[in-house]
């Protein structure tokens, strides 16, 4: 319908609306004429006017479900599995039963709905769930096959097991303390052979401990709880994460979010023990908070088993009050110190011999303590001293040193890697880490490693660890893009060097050609999301120098990579010149622009044939920086190295006035490795070798 | 789509906010749902965090908040046609897919995929026959806009905006039924 017709429309709609219903059958009749599509339309409109429908809705229910939308996948993604039932869900995930097309056998297949795979990831993951697949024991539900979803949904293919709970299994048969000791043995026996082979189980529980109808053990989801914490994701969202687990075999280590050890199985299989035993939990938490439920797991000391469990016969429950609390301390070093020394307290109580964890139970463990921790022991008496020492140290320094700040974490960029297969877009590899570089140097608190260095450490030839320690960073950011279709998909990684894990992942995609909304979103992504991370939540700016031509941004980025060739090709120099000379004429606000250029310019000043031209062209760019960017300290530094360089009638200065300005950029911006690095020159060059201290800030 | 909204002198900006904000409302929606499973997510809500995370930003410095929640709209608009594209296609494919939700109980599906798939088209045509009015229940349905603040958006008289509102209701009422 075109604007004016439906304009003549409207008008008609209204009028007629306006009037008693069985006047508006005529009226339209004698307005319209011959016109009768025009009369049927506003007809039709009449029809729907004042009735309720979508949109009296204001979206609110289709908003709601929004976010099961990335909870769909297509059976198709299992391949050459087909799905055939649910078979249960927990708040981790939903295992379906499943059927191999080809072969026809039956496994099972696990997708964990809250867990989520960065692309960087899903190698890393393949690779352990191999090792998981090699574990080959009778009591283990083996797993075949692993892999993860588009979207980063990982999902398992596992054995089938037919079986129920072994909680459920004892209750139904009402079985003896010896048989139930008797499974738990067999359950230890086949996590101690995990644990021989490296792999801890994490998520012992009830649940996936199945009992078949010939009576036997199989052990379920061996490894995969390791898959909720350590993937990348914030503290706030383990949490989150947690709370869908059960707390209630999550030993006191776990729920601190300290590390996972064999004893950690230990404690779990311990409460399973314990559950079969005396018919419940040790701790109630079921009407508990996740706070409260920690807390008690983590303070509280549970009752006996036998003072819980209604009397048996024939049973020796000191021992068994012993050996099941032993297992469940919640000190990991009071605890049984290894599954086997569980496994054989087990046999001494079935074959009637006096258990280990009871005679251990009275001056034993003191000694055994002051054994074991005599070396802390002394450290710690040794350590009171120099706890001392340093307070003494502190109050005597902070008089003379101006607030002494906590050292700045040191971070470093690395040139992202392109997992696609369009080269076209290499040049993005070093513009996005020029990008966060240049976001996070307007942090406070917060020390970037110069992105001259960091360049250097492209993946995968070096991975992010290796390269993270070489420059003395604590935390490294690596990424990778990969172009599919129109879409540039962009994925960010923050690696603690020290534990080699992801602290925080982000993937998100941009318009592959729009190099605007992709300078946009990263600078918002490193600002927003990134730097609080890195404990980044002031910035010496709000605004970071924008660009506003794309044509002009585009030059600048392709620019970038070129300073390691420019002082041997004269050509390439002047060929780079040029283009940012072209970019700083379609967007004259941009100051990197500008920054890099004064770069060149310096360059061909002191290399190439550029001569007093060359330095005067250097002047007016740095110049507009300044003007633009009066914050930018690299800058600054680097025009007091500059003139230190030269004679003061020649526009140069002292060095004493130029250290002088130097040491008073570091007052500043203190994490600034530029200045640090400007600092050790002039020192150098005023021959104070010794005192530089930037190779401890600026590798 | 339609006009450029004030503020926006080049369409690379406003397609650089477009993508964080429809970036930003499915993360906001995806997290909300986490955190609180019976949430009951309005677009007023969604829209509201976007901004709250995205204020400040870079990308908005040269929007008001007004301006945004219209470009938030339009955003929303694009992630419940998606995702109305999406479950149709699945749905369509018989037995292919499965719906792994967070609970398994059926959840109650208020509004057919195909409907909300046929209101957009008709607001494109919409737009052709008059931008504004496409404009304004675009912000209002997906966007959760007061009248109001669509009458300082698009600055016309209240009156108006309810006059527009009931046409355009009326007319998109029985497209989306013919279609």
């Amino acid at each position: 319908m075109s604007p004016v017709r439906w304009e003549r429309v409207q008008e008609l709609f209204h009028l007629a609306a306006d009037l008693e219903e069985v006047e508006r059958a005529r009226f339209l009749r004698e307005a319209c004429g011959d016109d009768r599509p025009l009369q049927a339309e506003v007809q039709r409109m009449l029809d729907h006017d004042g009735r309720e429908w979508l949109l009296d809705h204001d979206g609110v229910e289709i908003a709601g479900r929004i976010s099961d939308e990335a909870l769909f996948v297509s059976f198709n993604e299992f391949s050459p599995y087909r799905l055939l039932r649910v078979l249960g869900e927990g708040g981790t995930g939903v295992v379906y039963l499943a059927e191999r097309k080809d072969l026809g056998n039956r496994v099972a297949i696990k997708i964990l709905h809250v867990a989520w795979l960065s692309p960087a990831r899903r190698e890393r993951f393949t690779a352990e769930q191999r090792t998981l697949a090699q574990l080959s024991h009778s009591s283990i539900a083996r797993l075949y096959d692993a892999s993860s979803l588009p979207d980063g949904t990982p999902w398992f293919v596992m054995e089938y097991v037919d079986g129920v709970s072994v909680t459920e299994h004892c209750s139904k048969k009402n079985s003896s303390i010896e048989e139930r000791l008797r499974l738990v043995r067999a359950v230890a026996e086949a996590v101690e052979y995990a644990h021989e082979h490296g792999v801890i189980h994490r998520d012992l529980k009830p649940s996936n401990i199945l009992v078949t109808d010939d009576g036997s053990v199989r052990l379920l989801d061996f490894g995969i709880a390791k898959h909720f914490d350590p993937l990348g994701l914030s503290v706030s969202h383990t949490r989150t994460i947690f709370r869908q687990m059960t707390p209630a075999y999550a030993s006191p280590e776990q729920l601190a979010g300290k590390g996972v050890g064999p004893l950690t199985d230990v404690y779990s299989l311990g409460v399973v023990l314990y559950e079969l035993l005396a018919g419940r939990a040790p701790f109630d938490l079921a009407s508990k908070s996740v706070a409260e439920a920690e807390r008690t797991i983590t303070m509280c000391d549970p009752a006996k088993p036998s003072a819980v469990a209604r009397a048996r016969s024939r049973v020796s429950w000191p021992d068994l009050d012993a050996l099941c609390l032993k297992a469940i301390e919640k000190d990991p070093q009071r605890r049984y110190p290894s599954m086997s020394a569980l496994i054989r307290d087990i046999n001494h109580y079935v074959n009637h011999e006096p258990v280990e964890a009871r005679e251990m139970s009275w001056a034993a463990p003191v000694l055994r303590a002051v054994q074991r921790n005599w070396r802390s022991i002394s450290l710690a008496i040794a350590s009171i001293g120099l706890v001392l020492a340093a307070v003494f140290l502190t109050l005597l320094f902070s008089r003379k040193t101006e607030s002494a700040p906590a050292r700045s974490k040191a971070v470093a960029v690395l040139p992202f890697e392109n997992a696609g297969d369009d080269h076209s877009f290499d040049f993005l590899s070093l513009a996005l880490a020029d990008q966060i570089s240049r976001t996070l140097e307007y942090g406070r608190h917060i020390s970037v490693r110069s992105p001259e260095l960091s360049r250097k450490y492209a993946p995968p030839a070096v991975d992010p660890q290796t390269a993270g320690r070489r420059l003395g960073a604590d935390t490294v950011v690596s990424g990778r893009f990969m172009r599919t279709g129109e879409q540039l998909q962009i994925t960010l990684d923050l690696i603690d060097v020290a534990t080699n894990h992801s602290i925080w992942t982000d993937v998100f995609e941009v318009p592959a050609r729009n190099m605007m909304a992709i300078q946009a979103l990263v600078g918002l992504k490193t600002r927003r999301t990134m730097a609080p991370v890195l404990g980044v939540t002031k910035f010496v700016r709000d605004t970071l120098p924008q660009p506003k031509n794309e044509e002009a941004y585009k030059l600048y980025l392709e620019a970038l990579p070129h300073p390691d060739l420019i002082s041997i090709d004269p050509a390439a120099r002047k060929r780079v010149i040029g283009m940012l000379e072209r970019s700083v004429q379609l967007d004259p606000t941009f100051s990197p622009a500008w920054e890099v250029l004064s770069y060149f310019y310096t360059e061909n000043y002191w290399w190439g044939n550029g001569g007093k031209e060359a330095l005067a062209k250097k002047r007016v760019a740095v110049a507009k920086v300044l003007e633009l960017d009066p914050d930018n300290v690299r800058i600054r530094a680097v025009m007091l190295y500059d003139a230190g360089h030269r004679s003061p009638e020649d526009g140069g200065m002292p060095l004493g006035k130029a250290y002088r300005g130097v040491k008073d950029l570091l007052r500043q911006r203190p994490d600034s490795a530029r200045v640090h690095f400007v600092a050790s020159w002039i020192l150098r060059e005023a021959g104070y070798w010794k005192t530089r201290r930037a190779s401890a800030t600026h590798p | 789509m339609v006009d450029m909204p004030n503020g926006f002198t080049n369409r690379q900006d406003l397609n650089a906010l477009f993508a964080a904000t429809y970036d930003e409302l499915r993360r906001v929606a995806a997290f909300v749902k986490l955190r609180h499973k019976s949430a009951t997510l309005t677009p007023t809500v969604l829209v509201h965090e976007a901004w709250l995370k995205l204020s400040g930003s870079e990308a908005l410095s040269a929007t008001s908040e007004l301006h945004f929640k219209h470009i938030a709209a339009r955003a929303m608009r694009q992630v419940l046609i998606d995702d109305a594209r999406r479950r149709k296609t699945s749905k369509h494919g018989g037995p292919n897919g499965v719906m792994m939700t967070m609970s398994l109980a059926p959840k109650p599906t208020m509004v057919a995929e195909d409907e909300l798939i046929a209101l957009d088209a008709s607001l494109d045509k919409l737009a052709l026959m008059n931008p504004r009015q496409a404009a304004m229940v675009e912000s209002r349905f997906f966007g959760g806009l007061e009248m109001a603040e669509i009458a300082e958006l698009l600055s016309i008289s209240e009156a108006t905006v309810l006059r527009d509102w009931r046409a355009a209701k009326a007319w998109l009422a029985q497209e989306v039924r013919r279609s």
